[in-house]
This record gives structure tokens, sequence and C-alpha cells, in this order.
């Protein structure tokens, strides 16, 4: 299966001055946008992507490069287990994101 | 305005029927669905009665938004005693049925009584009669409806029973609309006890509400800034199935029968899986979420499987096989019985067998003996005449009641208390047994950002949530709609024509809670019954986020007092006068 290189890092994340995008160490997560937050997706991508980030960023970096407003996650999964925002992610690992859930 | 204004009684024993004006003292302070049905049910029903006996009653109740175009209000409540649990039993079930009652000039429907032969109902506006149903005795609910609806006309909604409730299976639940169902507790077997196969409703009135200009803008505000976004489209996207990869990734997904928290074959059972196989989406009356997912797989034809389907008849019965879930639950629907109660019964036998304690004949995993229990159970043959009979039941027959899991004779839902502290007290203090809808904790605690593992501020936590579903499904407003109190209030207020303030509605919440308690108090129900198994207290889970950790006893019953004391109720879990008083509950 064939999963769009998400750009928005490389629009949106700081760089060194002279730095070009090709020499930041990255890293690239498997994203998957549960629910409505398959919106968040590039149109017609469905809601599975990869994203390059940069070394060292969490889950809610994450968040923000994608554009997902913060009320509408109410939690992340890595590797399948829940985690707190603030976890760093790695090289290869796929993110779940799971919008606020009612009823039962 | 709202409401119909009009109440119906069909007496079974008699093969009359009167109505009479509704009440509308109780509907100011229980405004339509739960609340009011709960109130019309206790006023007349002694709590000692035998549930399946013809003292018991049927009432089934619709909200003064029952009819009109505000989103999400299409569902009906029904209030009975349970023969599973001898508590009050209210249950919901979605469709077309309620706004029908409606149409047809009733807030609601009330049975009494029962018949010598079995009958079906018909309730075609103001004609009412009851006929043999002779040969309809002895079908499933999607023949029965099938033909009820070629001898009537399509129009008619219909609501039936399988052969579970013919054969008075406790955890035998009502069908409408061939895959919607009142499921828990077994309203299906009261339905049988009375020898009612199936009652059919036609209406052809207006549904007014006070002004009609006011109450489209208000629905209209709402649709579009409150009901049609990220926090509620997860059910037009996914539906219930989404919560089995979020239950798992937190470690509360039932997995063989509540020995873990995750299951290793998840990913075969969850969301992704079922849309893969889904058909189209499926909505109830005036909804604009849209939570059901038409499929077909495996040879049958169901809508669903909903979460609840996939957790206690998948992972904890340790069954991967989509196919084999969706087989399962077509023929529960069928067969008229509810699919946690008959998934856990099954899970509980699996463990036995596993164990050595009795031999079922299936361990968990295996698929063959799984398909065919809820033909055996609702026809009470071979290992189903035990199985049939519920989980305490076969605990306190074969053994194993430690990880029985159940809580009142109701067995438990698809959160595991363990990854989320406080639906321990949720379930171990609802009003019908373990139950998920009457407060849900876990999307604080398992998906949102409150501790799990802490009893810390949960009985405040679950006193709020029950008291915000109790009016929720009075007004009546779905499950899936997370909706504030504030916006329940305008909603509330649109539809009756006077002020109604969250204040108000909070209160009224609280007073159907203290009604329910109070006919469960009638029927000897004490703190002992407000616990959990012993599993959850004595055992932890071995993977996932709980793994490893203990949910200790002294803890839980530490956080009980604290929500007795909280809502004015005594160390014993009994109302007090001056909190009765308060609340005028009489």
């Amino acid at each position: 299966m064939e999963y769009y290189q998400h750009e928005m890092f490389h629009r949106n994340a700081p760089m060194e001055h002279g730095q070009s995008v090709s020499e930041i160490p990255s890293c690239g997560v498997m994203v998957v946008l549960h629910g409505s937050l398959e919106r968040y997706a590039p149109p017609g991508q469905g809601r599975r992507m990869i994203v390059h980030l940069p070394r060292g960023r969490t889950m809610a970096d994450l968040i923000d490069i994608i554009g997902i407003p913060r009320q509408y996650v109410s939690f992340g999964a890595v590797n399948g287990v829940r985690r707190e925002m603030n976890q760093e992610l790695k090289d290869g690992d796929e993110v779940a994101l799971f919008t606020p859930l009612s009823g039962g | 305005m709202g409401y119909a204004g009009k109440v119906l009684f069909i007496d079974l024993t008699s093969g009359t029927h009167r109505t009479e004006e509704l009440n509308r003292t109780w509907a100011q302070l229980y405004f339509g669905g739960k609340g009011l049905g709960v109130k019309y049910f206790v006023s007349m029903t002694a709590p000692s009665i035998d549930a399946l006996s013809p003292e018991n009653r049927v009432v089934l109740m619709t909200g003064p938004l029952a009819g009109t175009i505000a989103p999400c209000s299409g569902r009906l409540s029904v209030t009975t005693k349970s023969p599973a649990s001898g508590t009050i039993l209210e249950c919901g079930v979605g469709g077309t049925v309620g706004p029908e009652i409606k149409f047809a000039g009733y807030d609601g429907i009330i049975i009494e009584g029962r018949a010598n032969d079995p009958v079906y109902a018909v309730v075609d506006d103001d004609k009412v009669s009851v006929h043999p149903a002779g040969d309809l005795w002895g079908r499933g609910c999607h023949d029965t409806e099938l033909m009820l609806k070629d001898r009537l006309g399509e129009e008619f909604r219909v609501i039936s029973i399988g052969q579970a409730g013919e054969n008075l299976v406790p955890m035998a639940c009502l069908t409408s609309e061939l895959y919607r169902q009142a499921g828990r507790g077994g309203v299906g077997a009261v339905f049988g006890s009375k020898r009612l196969k199936a009652l059919c409703i036609r209406g052809r009135k207006p549904v007014r509400v006070p002004d009609m200009t006011e109450f489209m803008k208000v629905v209209g505000e709402l649709m579009r800034e409150d009901c049609l976004t990220d926090t509620n489209l997860w059910a037009r996207t996914d539906g219930t199935p989404l919560l089995v990869e979020a239950s798992n990734s937190a470690g509360i997904l039932p997995t063989k029968n509540f020995q873990d928290g995750v299951f290793e074959g998840f990913k075969t059972i969850n969301s992704e899986s079922v849309r893969s196989v889904r058909q189209r989406k499926n909505a109830c009356f005036a909804c604009t979420l849209a939570c059901g997912n038409y499929v077909r797989s495996g040879g049958a034809v169901v809508e669903g499987p909903e979460y609840e389907t996939l957790a206690l008849a998948g992972s904890n019965c340790g069954i991967s096989d989509l196919d084999a879930v969706i087989r399962f639950n077509a023929a529960c629907d069928d067969l008229g019985l509810d699919t946690i109660s008959t998934g856990n019964v099954v899970a509980f036998a699996m463990e036995l067998t596993e164990r050595g304690i009795h031999d079922f004949g299936m361990r968990f995993g295996d698929i063959r003996p799984y398909l065919e229990v809820p033909g055996l159970i609702a026809r009470r043959e071979g290992i189903g005449s035990d199985l049939a009979q519920g989980v305490r039941y076969v605990a306190e027959k074969y053994g194993g009641r430690n990880f029985a899991m159940e809580v009142k004779g109701l067995e438990i839902p698809g959160y595991e208390p363990r990854g989320a502290w406080g639906m321990g007290l949720a379930y171990a203090t609802s009003d019908r047994g373990a139950c998920h809808m009457r407060a849900w904790p876990v999307a604080d605690e398992a998906y949102g950002t409150l501790d799990p593992f802490t009893t810390e501020g949960k009985a405040a936590l679950v006193i709020g949530g029950q008291h915000y579903n109790a009016i929720k499904f009075s007004l009546i407003v779905c499950d899936f709609w997370a909706i504030s109190m504030e916006n329940m209030a305008r909603l509330a207020s649109a539809a009756t024509g006077r002020h109604v303030t969250s204040e108000e509605l909070e209160r009224a919440g609280e007073r159907i809670y203290n009604t329910t308690r109070l006919f469960n108090v009638r029927a000897g129900f004490r703190r002992a019954a407000d616990t959990l198994p012993d599993r959850i207290f004595k055992e932890t889970l071995k993977t996932g986020r709980a793994a490893g950790r203990t949910y200790p006893k002294e803890e839980f019953e530490r956080m009980l007092s604290e929500y007795y004391a909280l809502r004015g109720w005594d160390e014993e879990g009994v109302p007090t006068p001056t909190k009765l008083e308060e609340l005028e509950i009489s």
C-alpha cells in the first residue's frame, strides 16, 4: 500500500538559518486519523498517512503540525498503546488519534 | 405542547384498552422517556412482584422531542421490572417506533396483564386491537416483523420478540425494524410472559410545538454548532466499532471473560474491518449522525455489529473472526437475545471449560460451538438450558463465582473497570445492574485526561453522569450527541413552550435517579448489592495500560460511601426522607 508523504512539516517546521529540509534529522511516523479526524488528512487520502517530523517531536507536536484543533483529539495511541501527549515519537511509530467519544 | 397529551393502556388479560390524559404534573417533573416512564411504572407497580407475573407492566414512553425534527430524538424508552436483575429496568430502542407512537396520538403505551394465548397488538391511530398470534409464535423477530408488515401494511412499525422472549429467557430483548433492540435485562421475556409477540403501530397525526419558527431556529443552530461537529461525527464515519481500537489502546477491551484488557486479535474486529464489509449507513428517525452500519458478511446481514457485540461476543470470547461475530450477532437479533449478556455467558462457559470446572464443550476462540449457543439458549436446549439463566445462575450451579462477571445478575458491558475505576462505581450503582448507559466515566478516564487509576473525584463524576443521562434519555436525546445541559434546556424549552433551565434539568435527572433507586430499595436492594465481581478486586490484568494494577476493594468501598453521602443516601444506600422530600418524590 502506498501512503501519502505528508508535506505539512516542510511548510511549518522551524529550520536553522541556512539549513535545507533534507539536512534536518527526521523520523517518519504512520498516522491513523480515526473517526471524523480523517477530514484533516489531505483530500482523498483516507485515514492513513506518513508524516515526517524532526526527531524529538511529541504527539502534541504532531497534532499541531497536521492542524487538528486540540479539543477534537481525546487521546492518542503509539503502537497500539495509549500514551500521553508529551510522548516522544520515534522513526517507524504508528500513531492513532481519536476524537472525543460519547455513549457506549 | 411537544406532548400528544394521552397515554394508552392495553390490558392483555381482558383484551381491552383505555386512554388517559397525560399527567401534566409528572410531565413537568420528569419530562418524558425514562423519567416519565419510570414515574408511571413505579406509581402502578409493587416492587416485590415477580417480573414474569401478570402484575408486571411494560411502559413504552416517548419524550417531548419525539416526532419533531430535533436531531437524535427518535428513540423510545421502555420500563419494566427486570427478570434478570429484579431491579427496575429501563432501556431504549432506536429506529422509528418511538415517533410512530407520538404520530398515533400517544405519549406512551402501557402494557398490562397477560393474554391466555399468544397475541399481537395493533395501534392504528385511535383504533386499538388485539389479535391471535398463533402463526407467529415460534418464529424469529425477522419473520415476525416481515409477516406483520405484509398483513398490516409497510407503514406499520413493529416491535417484537423472538423465540428467546417466548421461552422467558432473562436475556431476551425486544427487536424493532429488524436490527434495533431494547436489549438489556430481559424485557423480551416480560413480553413473552404476557404472551405478547409483537406490538404494531401506525400513526398519522401531527406533532405540534408551541412556536414553529423558534423551534426551527433553535434546532438549526444546535444542529450546526453542536451536533454536526468533530465531537460527534465519529458516529457517522465509524459508529461504535471505533471503540474497539480505542478500548484496546486504553487497555479496557474485555478479553477472554475479563482476564485481560488487550486482545491480540483486535485488528480483525476493529472499525476498519467493519467498514470493509459495510454496505451503507443507517439512521434512526430525525437523526443526522447515522451511527448504524449495515453490513453483509459471512452469509449474514445485520445492522451492526456494535461495539458491545464486538467486545463481549468478540474479544471476550477470544473470537477474532469478524464473519463469526456478524453471524452470532445476526442469530441473536433474530432469536431476540441481548448480545452483551449472551456473549458474557458464552465467555463464562468457555472459561469454566478451560479451567476444568464444567465442560460446556467450548474454549476461547472455538467458533463452531459459539455459533450454536444462541439457538440453544433461545430454545433452552442442551447446554442452552443452563446458559439461558445467565452468568450468575451458571456460577451458582457449577462454580466460578469469583469470575462471574455480573452485577445484580446483569452481565458486564464492554469497559474493563480495572482500567477505569470510576466505571466500576458506575456499574455498581447503575439502577439495572452492570450497565454502561447510566454513567460513562470511561470518556474521561480511559479516553480522556483524568487519571483512571484513582477513586478521587469519581463519585461526583459518576453522579453527574447519571443525572445527565437520566434527563437526556427523558427528553429523549440519543447518547451519541454529546450535547451540553444548557443546549438540552434550549431544546426542552422550544419543544414544551415553557422556560426550562439547565439547573431544572439537572434536578430532574437527580429526581429520576432517586426514583429508580427507591424502587430498587423497596425491592430489597442495599449496599451489599452495589459491588463488583471478585475478579476485579483480586486479579490483575496481564497487558496494556492497566497491567499489573489492582483495584483495591477498600478504595472502592470508600468511594461508594462518598457516593452515598454526596447523594444524600444513608450508609446502606437508602435515600433519606429529607432527600426524597427535597426532590418531591413520594
